[in-house]
């Protein structure tokens, strides 16, 4: 009998029934709470239910601080985020199913677990958001200013927008790697090819439409700025003077006949002079180009509509002109009023355009405006919904206590006396031990001294060798006690020493009334008390099937 | 005096199918936005090279307009067929010569462009 249990024993470790496990629990991420606690010291399966439309789930997790004051904050900055595993869609699966392993645990702790997944990005948090946001606008903005077409929006761009924008993710959430599809655009594998053209149709098409059209408009200013140039320098400087005479002669009585001279000389020096016009300031530093507010573009137009202004003052005064007013300008003055007239209009219809080109870059820089922040809502759609749930491997009692006592079977053997007996024993534990962590998965022999080590305190049975009239007799009624430490070899094999407890007679054959407490040492080696499964398929007997829970 | 202004050109519709065999499927309507009515130009209109290639109407070759009372001027433009997809938009320019009476001062001619998503 004792022969063919041990060997079934020994049968049982080499089959080895305790292999590595995950524990499988399950999370449901919209209302963000796990089904159990979770466990330890095993890696977990994590199984929860998402739209088809989430492409990917990742999680990551965070110890909590283990003090009894600490806050149980996941929105703790300080906190230090580890990655955990990812589920992918696989091309074309509709599964509302997705699978990831966390980590193995601390006992006895609590943790946040983040849950990224999508897209859509449907809750982010305010903060976060905010962040990005900014970062996302600023970094678009930067990126985008020096392109003027399409054509020269290249790879090195794409790719430095795009880095830009996952590190200001990163930042935004605090650090945590950015998990997506790598097909994403915020993916640090995506095609750089690919990438490029998903920026510019997904998102800076129109961008680039109004950079393409804001650059379109500062050619023409210039362009019409140079025709009008050309305009009034069309006309012989010597007409100018003869006019600028003849508004001398009434400067000292009229305003108009000052304004009027102001305007012409005004005219004269910028069609011979080079001198700017109030609006007409000189592009040569490429002003327009580097002005990015509209409202820098307004103040121009504003100052170009005073000049504009001038000049139909000068255009009423030289149609009102007598021949009497005429006469300071000499033989040539009819002429002269005639020729600069004629320029006149034709500058004003030139300022005319150049107001409307302005008015069409202040018109393409506000829409630009729109255009960044539709470009960084788009983005932000396609970023991951991100959802904390605070968990714990914090068990209630009746789990806890599971955790720190198990129970084995184990054959004795007391040299002393020279017997071998079986017994039960209860193994207590001095921390948490979760005997689905296979020890060798758990470090050296030193690491796991711990989760080895245990108290034992058990009964004998089926003792009958012990006994011995006279002599030793059980502690109870048929059995001795047991106590002593031991420690886990394996998963399932203990080995253990300790002492034998029982009742002696005296040695003294007159003495039969008296019975002392004695003990005797013992060692011993055991089976945990789940691989009693196998004993009872050794030994040809039934367990009790389960019952179905009400 | 008057000179005719240019503010925007768009395609419609914006996205065009270069592979087709369908021209109609390759084209696409230029519409430009200019001032004031009544102004007459003549337009050319030309991708920028790398890109798709125009088959109608030619390249380069001058179209008079005038600008309708809605302020637009309108050009339907089809592009060559092409299995390369690999270009994601055409870049059409469209360039405006005002025309103006004899002995009148001609302005700048003044160029819009138009980006054609290719699909």
């Amino acid at each position: 009998m004792r022969i063919a249990l041990i060997a079934a024993l020994v049968c049982t470790c080499a089959t080895g029934a305790f292999g590595q496990e995950m524990e499988k629990v399950t999370v449901t991420l919209e209302s963000g709470v796990f089904g159990t606690r979770l466990p330890f010291d095993v890696p977990i399966l994590v199984e929860g239910t998402i739209p088809t439309t989430v492409e990917v789930v990742s999680a990551s997790y965070a110890l909590l601080p283990n003090e009894p004051e600490a806050l149980l904050d996941c929105e703790d900055t300080s906190l230090v985020w580890r990655r955990g595993g990812t589920w992918r869609r696989q091309q074309g699966s509709m599964a509302t199913t997705f699978q990831l392993t966390l980590p193995r645990l601390q006992a006895n702790r609590y943790y946040c677990i983040n849950f990224s997944y999508g897209p859509p990005y449907r809750n982010p948090q305010p903060r976060e958001l905010a962040a990005f946001r900014a970062a996302a606008l600023t970094a678009i903005d930067l990126a985008m200013r020096p392109v003027t077409s399409p054509e020269r929006f290249d790879l090195g761009m794409a790719t430095r927008l795009r880095l830009a924008l996952i590190e200001a993710i990163e930042r935004a959430s605090g650090g945590a790697a950015v998990e997506v599809p790598s097909t994403s655009i915020f993916s640090r594998e995506m095609d750089p090819a690919r990438t490029t053209n998903a920026f510019i149709k997904g998102f800076l098409q129109p961008l680039l439409s109004l950079h393409e059209n804001r650059a379109n408009q500062i050619r023409t200013f210039r362009d019409f700025l140079a025709a009008a140039r050309k305009a009034a320098g069309s006309i012989p400087r010597a007409d100018y003077d003869r006019l600028i005479a003849a508004a001398d002669a009434g400067a000292s009585t009229s305003a108009t006949d000052r304004e009027a001279r102001a305007a012409l000389t005004n005219l004269r020096d910028f069609a011979f002079g080079g001198t700017a016009l109030p609006g007409l300031e000189e592009d040569v530093r490429d002003a327009i180009d580097a002005t990015w507010d509209p409202t820098v573009i307004d103040s121009r137009i504003q100052r170009l509509s005073r000049t504009d202004s001038s000049l139909a003052l000068l255009d009423s005064w030289l149609t009102a002109l007598t021949a009497e007013q005429l006469k300071p300008a000499g033989a040539g003055g009819a002429a002269a009023r005639d020729a600069v007239q004629n320029g006149v209009k034709t500058t004003r219809g030139l300022f005319g355009v150049m107001t409307k080109a302005l008015q069409a870059v202040v018109t393409a820089l506000t829409d630009r405006t729109q255009a960044l922040a539709k470009a960084v809502d788009d983005l932000t759609l396609q970023l991951l919904m991100d959802v904390k749930i605070l968990a714990s491997t914090v068990g209630n009692f009746s789990t806890r206590h599971s955790w720190y006592i198990s129970a084995d079977l184990g054959l004795a053997y007391a040299p002393v006396i020279d017997e071998i007996f079986p017994y039960v024993g209860t193994n207590i534990y001095f921390r948490p031990v979760n005997k689905a962590a296979p020890l060798s998965s758990l470090g050296s022999f030193g690491q796991t001294f711990t989760r080895r080590a245990s108290a034992m305190i058990g009964i004998t049975f089926g003792n009958s060798e012990i006994t011995e009239t006279n002599r030793r007799a059980p502690l109870f009624n048929s059995q001795y006690l047991l106590l002593g430490g031991g420690f886990r070899m394996t998963d399932a094999i203990r080995l253990a020493s300790g002492i034998l407890v029982m009742k002696a007679s005296d040695p003294n054959p007159l003495v039969t009334d008296r019975q002392n407490i004695e003990a005797t040492w013992f060692i011993s080696f055991s089976f945990d008390w789940d691989v009693r499964g196998t004993f009872t398929k050794a030994f040809g007997f039934n367990e009790p099937a389960e019952q179905p829970e009400k | 005096m008057e000179f005719l202004h240019v503010s925007k050109c768009e395609g419609s519709p914006a996205e065009i199918d270069i592979a087709a065999a369908d021209p109609q499927a390759r084209t696409t309507e230029i519409v430009c936005q200019a001032t004031p009515v009544g102004a007459v130009a003549d337009v050319t209109y030309t991708v920028r090279p790398g890109g798709a290639v125009i088959v109608s109407p030619p390249p380069g070759v001058p179209i008079r307009h005038t600008v309708d009372v809605n302020g637009h001027v309108k050009q339907n433009v089809t592009l060559a067929p092409t299995p390369d997809t690999s270009k994601i938009f055409a870049t059409i320019d469209v360039t405006f010569t005002e025309v103006r009476a004899a002995g009148g001062f001609v302005p700048p001619p003044q160029t819009c462009t138009a980006i054609i998503r290719i699909r």
